[in-house]
């Protein structure tokens, strides 16, 4: 599902009622329409209930007009505080404010501060609030009254139907400003904002529901949004029923290069993870001297030992057998417990360098990279690095809370510039493509903060790699299952204590489950999506 | 209400800032100032001389808010610095509190003030700014009630005119 900015909502708003020629104000009465429907949905005890409407002047004042005649002609109990004067409403919102006016819905007038202080005992008499007050162009922090009225609705503890955005969240970054409405449930028109699904905006939106205003796709694709939202109906869509003349020839076979001394377990990860996501063979290449230890714990996936350094890691000694195994390959993972030596790290560089089949990047191998990524210039086949935010500050040469900041923009720079496929780990893992496309993956949990998670996520992505799927597919596919398996486990074991090994082991049934899963019952509202 | 206007011509980005560090000396607690002008014309220049004149701490950066709408310093009077170049409708400008800083006892400056001439408080000081040539700057400045009549005098006398 596309995700947009302000600026692009606003300008397919725009194209909407200029190109195609929907009146302003008929998007305005649908998009209150549809908050007012998806807010009966949600608390169907709302007849009993007092609702107050918080709005401002502009066209988010104007939506939240039109939930409060719905609201009223509902019977339900209610009044509009609007914070400016009447007279300063202007265009679409000003005609809803005057309809409002013929209904005999009360509005009060809170155009400062001091009107602010005197109509606060009656605000606190309301049930149920409606956030309209500030929408989704925000262009600085919010202060004042607004900051004030904000503060207030959050400390009232009722529940609160963002519209469009919770008042002060910056709709492109996720990020409160000053102050910020912490809703229930949001009800946001058109397209979901990207800051309404990075943290910490996704906490800050409660439940997201996203109502079709009549926007036509030509004009969404015409303002071509590069931002998409990670769903389970975009991932089902990469898996078609495998046929039954399938054989393990034809599923794929996987090279594996892991394991120094003290560190073999990360490769065993990934190469169980890769067989359990699908693939066909996979092959663990190890320093020759690990391979006993490796082979007796392995019995589906193969070892290879290879030529080693005295100090038992694997060296630019093993390119060229690395290489010949690589013939008749269709994925190389490298990195897991590979160990940060000087000679492991040429070795990696120039693997990445001239592998002919795609390479999944990560921990030691990624660490082979920092200080220079001229090795990720003329690749020969398509390279997915998958840091997790310290693994990314060290590629870029920055600190880990500059790449919190910056998640999106670090992931997609990183990609656009390289040219490869970078998976920003963490909660809400950013999936930048070379193409500068970004997806945001909703699935995960904080349960997954333990150790070899990591080395799960590479062998599922370079599983489903060498069983065929497109790489942009893969490692989409790759980034939402593995963490969808463990939401699976966090619900059926508890919210921790589940290992990246109880992820291998689920991903067969928990696959089985996603691609089975019909594409759910018409919803009550069909224009109406819950995410 | 009583209204002045007089005309200062600055012939350097220094005389301006100058001209800036006399106004911040003479301002009062509430003070509005209303900045207009194209482009270049120097109505940063001349905020960092008043963020002077205010005791604005000489470490602190002055630079235009067009991003952040609004930038605060501390000073002998609070700073608060607006840049409206972004603001598309007036309605906008409820985010940033704008009646609510003009309301209080703080300095106001706000650039590109013609976009919200309505809403501008009765006594202020609006100050027009117009490019002469690439060093020299008319700045016509145009008090609205005492306080800013007072002001000008004031500025008009230590700039030795």
């Amino acid at each position: 599902m596309y995700l947009v900015t302000a600026q692009q909502m606003k300008e397919m708003d725009r194209l909407t009622i200029e190109s195609f020629g929907i009146p302003g104000i008929v998007l305005m009465e649908s998009a209150g329409r549809g908050a007012v429907d998806a807010l009966l949905r949600r608390f169907p005890d709302i007849y009993h209930m007092k609702v107050g409407i918080a709005a401002g002047r502009g066209n988010n004042g104007g939506d939240g007009f039109v939930i409060a005649r719905y609201l009223a002609s509902n019977n339900i109990e209610l009044a509009v505080f609007l914070l400016s004067e009447k007279q300063h409403v202007q265009g679409d919102a000003a005609t809803n404010l005057t309809l409002l006016e013929q209904m005999g819905i009360p509005v009060h007038e809170i155009p400062d501060t001091a009107s602010f202080e005197s109509h606060q005992p009656q605000m606190r008499q309301y049930d149920l609030w409606v956030d309209a007050m500030l929408g989704t162009g925000l262009k600085s922090d919010v202060r004042g009254r607004f900051k004030e009225v904000i503060d207030f609705v959050n400390t009232l503890q009722k529940p609160i139907m963002a519209v469009d955005i919770p008042s002060g969240l910056d709709s492109d970054t996720g990020k409160p400003r000053g102050a910020c409405i912490r809703a229930t449930m949001t009800v946001t028109f058109g397209l979901p904002k990207i800051g309404q699904v990075v943290l910490p905006g996704a906490e800050l939106v409660g439940t997201l529901e996203v109502v079709d205003i009549g926007i036509p796709p030509a004009v969404v694709y015409e303002v071509g949004p590069k931002y998409h939202l990670l769903t389970q109906n975009l991932i089902k869509a990469s898996f078609k029923p495998r046929t039954l003349q399938a054989h393990k020839g034809t599923t794929g076979h996987l090279l594996v290069v892991a394991g120094s001394p003290g560190k073999t377990g990360a490769g065993i990860m990934t190469s169980r993870a890769a067989m359990r996501m699908g693939a066909g063979l996979v092959t663990l290449g190890i320093p020759k001297s690990l391979n006993m230890a490796m082979e007796s714990q392995l019995t589906e996936v193969m070892t290879e030992p290879l030529p080693e350094t005295p100090s038992q890691t694997l060296g630019l000694s093993a390119y060229e057998r690395i290489m010949s195994l690589l013939e008749g390959k269709k994925g190389l993972a490298i990195g897991p417990g590979l160990g940060t030596a000087k000679t492991t790290q040429n070795l990696v560089r120039k693997l990445v360098q001239t592998s002919p089949v795609p390479v999944v990047i990560d921990a030691d191998g990624l660490n082979s990279l920092i200080g220079d990524l001229t090795y990720l210039k003329n690749l020969k086949a398509p390279v997915i690095m998958t840091p997790h935010p310290g693994e990314m500050a060290r590629l870029v040469g920055t600190t880990p809370s500059l790449v919190q900041q910056e998640r999106m923009g670090v992931a997609r720079n990183f990609a656009t510039t390289h040219k490869v496929y970078l998976v920003l780990k963490g909660a809400r893992t950013v999936v930048a493509h070379p193409d500068g496309t970004v997806f945001i993956n909703p699935t995960g949990n904080p349960g997954m903060a333990s150790g070899g998670m990591g080395d799960v996520l590479t062998g599922i992505i370079a599983g489903l790699i060498v069983q065929g799927l497109p790489v942009h597919e893969a490692v989409n596919a790759g980034v939402y299952l593995h963490s969808s398996a463990a939401d699976l486990l966090a619900r059926n074991k508890g919210p921790v204590g589940f290992l990246a090994s109880d992820v291998i082991e689920i991903l067969p049934e928990h696959f089985k489950e996603l691609v089975e899963a019909p594409p759910g019952p018409p919803q009550p509202n069909s224009f109406i999506k819950t995410l | 209400m009583k209204i002045t206007e007089h005309r200062i011509i600055s012939h350097s980005p220094e005389e301006t800032a100058r001209l800036g560090a006399i106004l911040g000396k003479y301002l009062s607690n509430g003070s509005v100032i209303a900045l207009t002008g194209e482009l270049g014309s120097g109505k940063t220049c001349l905020t960092q001389g008043i963020a002077r004149g205010l005791q604005v701490p000489e470490d602190l950066c002055i630079t235009s808010p067009t991003y952040t709408l609004v930038n605060e310093y501390p000073g002998r009077l609070r700073l608060f610095h607006v840049d409206l170049y972004r603001i598309e409708d007036v309605a906008e400008l409820d985010e940033i509190g704008l009646d609510e800083i003009m309301g209080s006892d703080d300095v106001t400056v706000i650039e590109w003030a013609e976009k919200i001439m309505e809403a501008l408080p009765k006594e202020c000081l609006c100050i027009s700014i117009s490019i002469v040539d690439d060093h020299t700057r008319d700045f016509l400045l145009t008090g609205c009630g005492q306080t800013a009549v007072d002001l000008i005098e004031k500025c008009l006398h230590e700039f030795g005119l």
